[in-house]
């Protein structure tokens, strides 16, 4: 299997764990590059909750959109 | 001051307490000490006007300021108000925990921390690091991340991780957690919208927010910042860092002493005539089971 396909099942299979992982690969950056935007409690707390469960409920509802139009 | 441990410490409460302490109420009283004036100890504009502490370590910490905030009475006096408001035992033990454990935390910078506060205004400071609020927010974050203040933080982190880890599962979060403050999460459900898998994401934002930060501090200090790493008591850095007490070692001695037994005097007392009673009067915690915390929406399977 290509190892691409691969990386593709296992997050699949771990996606909660996957999007944490996501969560903190694009939290890190942007918070040594916005610093006190980023870095504050309130973000900081919320930021997991935003990716974990808003924005993929928002993707499974735009999907669900779609192929009920389709 | 401390940085991430302030959030990583929440979890080791919270494995400890169980089901005595609501989760939330003890990062809010972890937050506490901070809430109002942390703004005003970094200084910060609105619009045309600035607002800053004149002396950044004396507003936060001295009696001349606001360090009262950091004394045990205050968990105490604040865990009292809102026992005797919610009639929450949860929330008022969460509330005590937390605010003792960030004035317990924040002791060990050089400023220290007022813990016998009003009876004794002795700063209690095992001087770690230096308190250096007054290099504003970034340069405080520089000299906290080069000093044993990072290392500080990383020890809470792989506290949590060794001996607290399992305060992070879902299992814990759905069978501890949320049903010691069912009132509160299924609140923040119905008026959110947020379903369980958001919940949980909220309950491990505050591990969550810790580690990104102290990786976040540690490398803006080391790619941005020219802050040597200086690992010794106290570190080397003391431009805007400094202490609040300067006599004599046995003078501080004797006032710790003093205060810390008048503080217990008035702990006890404060127990026997008035808490105790309000403690009663609250009542044991609801004891809600599993199947009554589903949400609009959602099923809950009793495990």
């Amino acid at each position: 299997m290509h190892p691409w396909r691969r990386l593709g099942r296992v997050i699949a299979a771990h996606e909660e764990g996957a999007l944490y992982v996501l969560a903190a690969l694009v939290y890190v950056p942007s918070g040594v590059l916005l610093r006190s935007i980023a870095l504050n409690w309130i973000v900081g707390i919320l930021f997991p909750l935003f990716v974990v469960s808003v924005v993929p409920s928002l993707v499974r509802r735009a999907r669900g959109a779609k192929e009920a139009g389709a | 001051m401390s940085w991430a441990a302030h959030e990583f410490e929440n979890y080791v409460l919270q494995r400890h307490a169980k089901t005595s302490a609501s989760f939330l109420a003890i990062a809010v009283g972890a937050f506490g000490p901070d809430l109002f004036t942390k703004g005003l100890v970094y200084g910060f504009q609105l619009g045309p006007f600035g607002f800053h502490a004149d002396d950044p370590m004396r507003f936060h910490r001295a009696a001349a300021g606001v360090g009262f905030t950091h004394s045990l009475l205050f968990g105490v006096v604040f865990a009292a108000a809102v026992l005797r408001l919610t009639r929450s035992r949860p929330w008022a033990l969460g509330l005590l925990l937390g605010c003792w454990a960030h004035a317990l935390t924040d002791m060990n910078d050089t400023a220290g921390s007022m813990l016998f506060f009003p009876l004794s205004t002795v700063p209690v400071s095992t001087g770690m690091w230096h308190h250096t609020a007054s290099l504003g927010r970034y340069g405080d974050a520089a000299s906290y991340y080069s000093s044993l203040g990072g290392v500080w933080d990383a020890a809470w982190m792989v506290a949590v991780l060794v001996f607290a880890r399992r305060t992070l599962t879902e299992r814990y979060f759905r069978d501890v957690v949320r049903p010691t403050d069912a009132r509160t999460w299924d609140w923040i459900a119905r008026r959110f919208h947020i379903d369980e898998r958001g919940l949980l994401a909220i309950y491990r934002g505050w591990f969550f927010y810790g580690a990104c930060r102290l990786v976040a501090w540690s490398a803006y200090t080391r790619l941005r910042t020219d802050q040597p790493i200086d690992l010794s008591w106290a570190g080397a850095y003391p431009i805007g860092g400094g202490a609040l007490y300067d006599g004599t070692w046995s003078q501080w001695a004797v006032r710790a002493a003093a205060g810390a037994a008048a503080t217990a005097v008035v702990l006890a007392g404060s127990w026997r005539l008035i808490l105790a009673r309000w403690w009663r009067e609250a009542g044991e915690p609801d004891a809600q089971p599993r199947s009554d915390l589903a949400i609009a929406g959602q099923s809950v399977t009793t495990p």
